[in-house]
């Protein structure tokens, strides 16, 4: 079942399918390392529901929810 | 007596001016590191 | 020799390049430190030139620091690139490496916290990272000063070689891009000019040919049918790709699993609270408990009761003449002194605020912050620039290079000296113990004051033009916390006192014997009464026009004007104007004289004037520099003032009815 990331609840770990968007978001999201293939695990939300704390290749990055919605993950 | 002791003392203090002045001159009022600075050496003075 | 030293951002760079040179460059725990690039020469070998560099993911310039990174490599041509990789992460931090390796400059990786990967119990073995990427890897650790001579031989051995060639892509890519290369005839660096042009980087600079052009275009073409992606995708996903590969067999993670305060600390209910307690403490530890106790003892007895006498007696025993007794004792004594007598609350205020920035607390506050943030307009990475800030607007200001989006950062520049700086907090601490017997609630509603300030400009700046935009990603990286080091911590806090004293003993000191002469004097060069001198002449013209907001009195107009040079000279002007010689054995007539002249209403609508409005000719510097010179400098100098004026102006009126 293809999903996006923004919609996937802490504690999870999914993997990606497909990155959406365009420009130099999408370009940094990719150089941070969530390439097609990588696996994810969601670690948090912010406590006030955004953005959110993803755990990926070792280490922990921030994402806002409205650009993790251009990420596809099963 | 009076007139030594005051041109001692306005020489001191003359000294000290130019000295401060020739600092500011050279590193700008924000004074190099400044408190937090992340730059230390860097700013103030041109790049 | 030039040698580069290129790395992520967090990956200790700044740490090896104070080993490595003996330099006292500042170091802390967020992405983004450093954002100017730093030259220093070596410790061992003088004629070797190290630049530290700022901290960088990849090579596609994303935001102003990537770009002096990559043009510094790029121009410069550094014989010898030292890669920093932090082995904590190691996967995300050979993504630079396998661009690096591409340029052509011959690359030394230093495995970086090597101390820290071992107590987790993590296995990396060198050898097969060696042969995975073609180019020498060292272990080192820059904070206990490890493995710095293997480094260094490392180094030398590899000048004039070039990285041995390693198959990171897929052979289709790997011929596609021999095949760019080749058209390129003999440029330098061809194969990273080759990767950059497939991937349609819009700053290449470089003029290429048009037949370079239309290969890299068609070429784009054909791969992006190969692997059905799109080119930058591609590339990234294949990098990616050989380095978990290349992780399969260097790397074993250790199994222990270590407490992440996060649990507690990011904590739904929790993270507020526990945010709003930390910021208070700060500020309440330092303004109004120990801080204070320690301002008083040297305002009151070691200024008003040791010093100043002690000079008086020095002077008078060598038969100084009056005039100049009073210029030594009200002039610099009492400025410069007034402004010394706060560096204990300073002292204290730099020591917590260096412990959070060490922890990696400061990271955490923008995740926490971002959402609200957002609401006006401003990014979550523009609360750094603003911590930073109440140490000192400059380099709060230049710490607003590492957002992204133009107009976020813009509109940080400019409002970032909202927030009171520590020049400001003696104005802060002297209006509070005079006019409100140092209430506890006067320095925190300042910091207050200064936050409303920032997210009202955010939400007012939004509606113009210049800051109109998209809104800016918030993609941050949240460092590891750690133990802040207590050398670290110490040599913050030393570094930023000193400049502090040193600033008073410069600026301040040449300002208060500017002003006594200027208020003790007047146009015709006689000796007179202040009320009668130059500088009540000069303040009297300024004066009405702070007089609907409750201060128009000479004296305030003055020390608003001094406080443009320095903040600090606002508390010296004060010091200088309303600390006269016969009553100096008791440091508290400044604080009785103030009281005089203000009420508490005009006393605070002073305060947060000055607090507010256009910030110190250092600040007014940085701000040029870092928005461009021109109009919109002029704007932001224009907005602040009027901003100060108009929430002054309503404070001043409004309270009028109550008070």
């Amino acid at each position: 079942m293809t999903n996006t990331l923004d919609k996937i609840k802490p504690g999870q770990t999914v993997r990606v399918t497909k990155l959406g968007g365009e420009g130099a978001v999408r370009r940094r999201i990719m150089d941070m390392g969530l390439t097609k293939g990588t696996n994810v695990y969601v670690e948090r939300m912010a406590p006030l529901g955004d953005p959110m704390e993803l755990r990926l290749r070792g280490y922990s990055l921030s994402i806002r929810k409205a650009d993790a919605e251009f990420i596809e993950v099963v | 007596m009076e007139l030594f002791a005051n041109i001692l003392v306005v020489g001191i203090i003359a000294l000290m001016m130019i000295k401060a002045v020739k600092h500011i001159k050279k590193n700008g009022v924000c004074e190099g590191g400044c408190a937090g600075c992340p730059n230390a050496c860097n700013c103030g003075k041109k790049q | 020799m030039k040698i580069a030293l290129a790395g992520n951002p967090n990956s200790g760079k700044t740490t090896l390049f104070n080993g490595l040179t003996g330099s006292n460059q500042y170091v802390g725990n967020w992405p983004g430190v450093t954002v100017e690039k730093k030259e220093g020469k070596l410790l061992a070998d003088k004629s070797i030139t190290l630049t530290d560099l700022p901290g960088i993911y990849s090579l596609s310039p994303y935001t102003n620091e990537e770009i002096v990174a990559r043009n510094y490599l790029i121009n410069e041509h550094p014989d010898v690139i030292i890669n920093i990789v932090d082995a904590t992460n190691l996967e995300r931090n050979l993504y630079l490496t396998t661009q690096l390796r591409e340029i052509g400059i011959p690359v030394v990786v230093a495995l970086n916290m090597m101390d820290v990967v071992r107590k987790q119990g993590t296995f990396i073995c060198v050898k097969s990272l060696e042969e995975a990427y073609g180019c020498p890897f060292v272990e080192i650790s820059a904070l206990r000063s490890e493995g710095f001579t293997d480094l260094l031989n490392k180094v030398y051995s590899v000048k004039g070689t070039e990285p041995q060639k390693r198959l990171i892509f897929d052979h289709h890519i790997e011929e596609h891009v021999n095949e760019l290369e080749n058209t390129l005839g003999d440029l330098n660096y061809k194969r990273y000019y080759a990767v950059r042009l497939l991937e349609n980087d819009q700053r290449l600079g470089i003029e290429v040919s048009k037949e370079t052009l239309e290969t890299a275009e068609r070429v784009r073409k054909e791969l992006e049918g190969i692997f059905d992606d799109d080119i930058e995708s591609i590339f990234a996903t294949e990098r990616y790709e050989y380095i978990e590969k290349s992780m399969k067999t260097c790397h074993k993670c250790g199994l222990k699993k270590t407490f992440n305060p996060d649990t507690i600390l990011m904590n739904k209910y929790l993270a507020l609270p526990i945010f709003a307690f930390v910021m208070f403490c700060v500020y309440y530890i330092s303004v109004t408990t120990i801080g204070t106790i320690a301002t008083d003892w040297v305002n009151d007895t070691l200024i008003g009761e040791i010093i100043i006498p002690g000079a008086q007696n020095l002077l008078a025993s060598i038969g100084t003449s009056e005039w100049l007794i009073a210029l030594i004792t009200d002039g610099v004594i009492g400025g410069v002194g007034a402004v010394l007598g706060f560096l204990p609350q300073l002292a204290l205020l730099f020591f917590l605020l260096s412990l959070l920035e060490d922890s990696g607390y400061m990271a955490r506050i923008a995740f926490l912050l971002d959402k609200i943030f957002r609401k006006f307009g401003l990014s979550g990475k523009s609360f750094i620039p603003i911590l930073i800030g109440t140490g000192c607007s400059v380099p709060g200001i230049m710490a607003s290079r590492t957002i992204e989006s133009e107009s976020d950062r813009k509109m940080t520049v400019i409002t970032t000296s909202f927030m009171p700086c520590s020049a400001k907090l003696p104005v802060i601490a002297m209006i509070s113990g005079a006019m409100f017997g140092g209430a506890s609630w006067v320095a925190p509603s300042a910091y207050f004051i200064g936050i409303v300030a920032i997210l009202i400009s955010g939400l007012v700046l939004k509606k113009t033009k210049p800051f109109k935009s998209e809104e800016a990603p918030f993609i941050m990286e949240l460092p590891a916390y750690h133990m802040p080091k207590a050398s670290n911590v110490f040599k913050h806090t030393w570094e930023r006192v000193r400049s502090f004293a040193v600033k008073a003993g410069t600026v301040i000191f040449v300002a208060c014997i500017v002003i006594w002469l200027l208020s003790n004097f007047n146009f015709a060069f006689e000796m007179v009464d202040s009320n009668e001198s130059m500088l009540a002449d000069i303040g009297s013209v300024i004066a009405p026009v702070f007089k609907p907001l409750g201060f128009g009195t000479w004296e305030a107009s003055v020390a608003t004007l001094t406080g443009l040079a320095a903040k600090e000279n606002i508390v010296g002007t004060f010091g200088v104007l309303y600390g006269t010689a016969e009553v100096a054995e008791d440091g508290m007539e400044i604080w009785a004289n103030l009281q005089q002249a203000f009420t508490p209403l005009s006393a605070y609508c002073f305060l947060i004037f000055n607090l507010l409005c256009a910030p110190c000719i250092g600040a007014l510097g940085a701000i040029k520099r870092e928005i461009g010179k021109g109009k919109i400098a002029v704007f932001a100098l224009t907005y602040q003032t009027i901003f100060a004026y108009i929430v002054t102006f309503i404070m001043y009126n409004v309270g009028k009815v109550f008070f």
